[in-house]
């Protein structure tokens, strides 16, 4: 399945990428996603203080399973106000 | 009502917006850019914005404001990209037929927004730049996430 990652803010600037199509295996979880995420770009939280992920705009936890075409959000702390 | 804009904020739109002969006050709160920030001189403020997430999160703010207190209507508006230092980041209005609901739930709506919408300010200061709140370890004293305002 194909899923869309989306990065922000000090994540965004570190890996120079807005976003990118990743492909998984059918019943993979968001853990998984980062695993592979970090894999292919190191430690995405490297120094970051916490990383959140978003599933088709909301916060989830990482052992949701992830389904064709949804739309992941790595999110960096946030610092909106 | 609940959204991210990359022009300045109009304080009369929220205003029109949050309008009801229910409500006997509105409470508003703007935050501002300010020039400096734990001792730097700040030179200038970009914000960014998962757009449509961050509308989404700003919406549920305002209902989750409307369950916890007796309020008409709720507005917000971020806005992105680099704001000039002295003008607002952040606008809220809240209407209620008290004040005292209309104040509470305002500011609640801010503190909520503070941890849950994903929208991220870099301050770009004499020396260098930093996203506010990123860095787990020590970066130019910015090893808390912190306000920039209030």
């Amino acid at each position: 399945m194909r899923i869309r990652v989306l990065y922000f803010g000090i994540v965004r600037e570190r890996l120079g990428l807005r976003e990118e199509t990743v492909e998984l295996a059918a019943g993979s979880t968001v853990a998984d996603l980062t695993a592979i995420l970090s894999a292919k770009h190191g430690n995405l939280a490297a120094g970051v203080s916490a990383l959140r992920l978003a599933v088709n705009l909301e916060y989830v936890d990482s052992d949701t399973i992830l389904r064709d075409d949804d739309e992941v959000a790595v999110i960096p702390p946030v610092s909106g106000g | 009502m609940f959204s991210i804009s990359e022009t300045p904020i109009v304080l009369d739109r929220l205003l029109a917006q949050v309008a009801d002969p229910d409500a006997g006050a509105i409470a508003t709160f703007l935050g501002t850019t300010r020039r400096t920030n734990r001792g730097r001189n700040v030179l200038r403020l970009e914000y960014e914005a998962y757009r449509e997430m961050a509308e989404s999160e700003l919406r549920r703010i305002g209902e989750e404001a409307a369950r916890r207190w007796p309020i008409c209507r709720v507005a917000i508006v971020h806005r992105v990209g680099e704001v000039p230092l002295g003008q607002a980041s952040v606008a809220i209005a809240v209407s209620a037929p008290h004040r005292a609901e209309a104040i509470h739930a305002c500011h609640f709506a801010i503190d909520r927004l503070k941890h849950v919408a994903p929208i991220w300010k870099k301050e770009y200061f004499e020396g260098g730049e930093v996203w506010i709140g990123s860095l787990a370890d020590c970066d130019h004293g910015e090893a808390q996430p912190h306000d920039h305002k209030d």
